[in-house]
């Protein structure tokens, strides 16, 4: 499954409805193969994991550049679901992004953090494009 | 897309805030004036209201710590009244449900 949308923040809802038909193909291979359907979190974990994709492309990747696009690209299986958010700006080493200290109640620089919480393996590639790798295992 | 729906009303000593529907990067930025309003009203008790709240991101949360921490500042209060689902997921995950005093929605 691909799609592609403009590098602006409105087109959250988009990418969210996207990632949510990404889960009801997951549910549908699960099906096929004889499975019983994935965990009640996939839609909300995987949803939210890939909406937090999309704002740092957003956000950071394309911060003073021209306006660009987010490709959005889902490898679905039985067992496996990974969405590739790639953009074409500004790559960051996700290694040199220190994980948030909670009880200083950060108000900002969480997106990483909840991604890695959320999904069971994150990959990042610097490019150009950039793509950040989402995988959830059901 | 689901978008968000913001009103402030009073009960008793305390000003309720009901946020509705999606609190992200996209409509995050629509609390900011709210929070500064809030301030300057030189208000002490609030209650978030999130019972139809279904969606947050990490810019949502932040908006909800910053008012957090304003309002400690003062010495007021903060309850968040109704988390469920997804946020009360998201707010698990960074450990804000040990933070927030969190109640059950009211019918």
């Amino acid at each position: 499954m691909k799609r592609q949308v403009a590098a602006s923040i409105e087109q959250r809802g988009e990418v969210l409805a996207w990632a949510r038909g990404v889960c009801g193909r997951a549910a549908c291979a699960r099906a096929l193969a004889g499975l019983g359907p994935p965990g009640d979190d996939l839609i909300d974990h995987l949803a939210t994991a890939v909406g937090e994709a999309f704002n740092n492309a957003v956000l950071h990747a394309y911060r003073g550049r021209a306006p660009g696009v987010v490709e959005l690209v889902a490898d679905v299986s039985a067992r496996r679901v990974e969405v590739s958010v790639v953009d074409h700006g500004t790559p960051f080493d996700p290694t040199r992004v220190p994980p948030p200290n909670l009880e200083d109640l950060p108000e900002s620089g969480m997106g990483l953090y909840l991604m890695r919480r959320l999904v069971d393996e994150l990959r990042y590639e610097a490019g150009p494009p950039n793509v950040i790798v989402l995988t959830k295992l059901m | 897309m689901l978008p968000m729906t913001l009103r402030r009303t009073v009960d008793g000593d305390a000003t309720v805030v009901t946020i509705e529907g999606s609190l992200d990067a996209m409509t995050a930025p629509q609390i900011r004036p709210l929070i500064d309003e809030l301030a300057s009203d030189g208000v002490r008790r609030v209650v978030i209201d999130l019972a139809s709240l279904r969606l947050v991101d990490s810019s949502g949360v932040g908006v909800i710590v910053s008012l957090f921490k304003r309002l400690r500042a003062r010495d007021g209060e903060l309850r968040i009244r109704g988390l469920s689902g997804q946020p009360l997921a998201i707010f698990k995950l960074l450990n804000l449900d040990r933070v927030f005093d969190l109640e059950p929605a009211r019918h």
